[in-house]
């Protein structure tokens, strides 16, 4: 279990200067949407109310009033998450490749730890699902910051004031910052079986290299069947299920595909990875 | 410890932040709008089978709420199960029938 938690901590000590960048690049970048939006939507309502004489129920009537979802639904705001998104998403590669491609083979050392080689897979998933909850932790820091910067920026009369709750539901921030406590473990829970996936995958393509492409492609593609099979059935109208029972058996069925995905992955590392 | 400063640093900040936050969110729908029926004149009795399925909406932000006699109700506010089963935004008395009768409206999808 110690080693466990000294090669997570190496893992995410490895990838923190780019994600350091990200930290930064997601602060600055919503600040300065946050910012531009407020002064833009400030600076039509002066201009209009008095350069062109409109009375300010009537720029409201035209306008609306400014609420943060306008924000949080600009490009300001989306664009660094799904940078980060994005970023984190070839990291899921790279965290295995760097390995192999970095000077002196770095998994041989790796793989030749007095340890269950799964600790490492474990640890390097773990390590994924850590930096993306740490960037989740950041939005969510942050946020209160962001509504404070807007209410000081738009007086109190243009603009209506929407509670954090309903600011994060919608569009993807709804995805990643669900409302409930039990939906944002079921999200996380699903993002960790993808991740499972991701890493077999890999796993698969590490030990037969081109044929394993092609073997890693049909095992994605199994998982996602195993995965969407409830939605399926209930396309072709032979079973429907109520969302209760679509939940649970999704549960399941998301158990059953990461539970493969660890024992492919503990067969691939202890009899056919090669370096 | 000190081996797994990184790691440490990081879990702290992730339980502290959305740790708080849900507990903040969970506290903040009490603070939603509240809904009631005033009674102007006639009998209570005819009111208290009349629910009304609303939507509170705010910006681009649409919340279902529930109006009865005992006051308003909000989707969030129920439990994640009760969430699954409601049939909050159609008819109040449909879990009813779903208990009598196994598949009842089974696949059907329930918008307004």
């Amino acid at each position: 279990m110690n080693r466990y938690w000294k090669l997570v901590n190496f893992e995410l000590y490895r990838f923190l200067k780019l994600y350091v960048s990200l930290i930064a690049l997601t602060i600055i970048l919503q600040f300065t949407g946050v910012v531009v939006k407020s002064l833009s939507y400030v600076h039509q309502a002066n201009s209009d109310i008095y350069e062109h004489g409109m009375s300010r129920a009537q720029f409201i009537e035209q306008n609306g009033l400014a609420n943060f979802m306008q924000i949080a639904g600009s490009l300001w705001f989306l664009a660094p998450i799904m940078i980060s998104a994005t970023v984190i998403l070839g990291y899921i590669f790279l965290i295995w490749y760097r390995d192999w491609f970095a000077k002196n083979r770095f998994i041989y050392r790796l793989l030749m730890l007095p340890t269950s080689r799964l600790t490492i897979y474990f640890a390097k998933a773990s390590a994924i699902l850590l930096m993306v909850l740490g960037l989740i932790a950041l939005e969510i820091i942050i946020l209160p910051f962001q509504l404070s910067l807007f209410q000081l920026l738009v007086p109190a009369d243009l603009r209506q004031d929407i509670p954090i709750t309903a600011v994060l539901g919608f569009q993807v921030l709804a995805i990643i910052i669900p409302g409930t406590w039990m939906q944002f473990v079921l999200h996380y829970l699903a993002g960790f079986m993808l991740v499972c996936v991701l890493f077999t995958a890999i796993l698969f393509e590490r030990c037969y290299r081109w044929k394993g492409l092609f073997l890693a492609v049909l095992y994605c593609a199994a998982s996602v069947m195993v995965f969407i099979a409830p939605a399926i059935l209930a396309a072709i109208r032979i079973i429907d299920f109520y969302p209760n029972e679509l939940v649970s058996l999704e549960i399941v069925l998301g158990l059953v595909v990461m539970g493969a995905a660890v024992w492919i992955s503990q067969f691939l590392l202890k009899n056919k990875i090669t370096v | 410890m000190k081996r797994i400063r990184t790691l440490v640093t990081l879990a702290i900040i992730i339980c502290l932040s959305i740790g708080t936050f849900y507990i903040y969110a969970a506290a903040e729908v009490k603070g939603y709008p509240k809904f009631y029926i005033k009674k102007e004149a006639g009998d209570d009795k005819e009111i208290r089978t009349l629910t009304l399925s609303a939507i509170l909406s705010m910006g681009q932000f649409s919340e279902p709420v529930m109006i009865s006699a005992e006051g308003s109700k909000y989707e969030r506010e129920l439990s994640f199960t009760e969430q699954l089963n409601s049939s909050f935004l159609v008819n109040d008395g449909l879990q009813v029938y779903r208990d009598k009768y196994h598949n009842f409206m089974r696949g059907k999808l329930m918008f307004l």
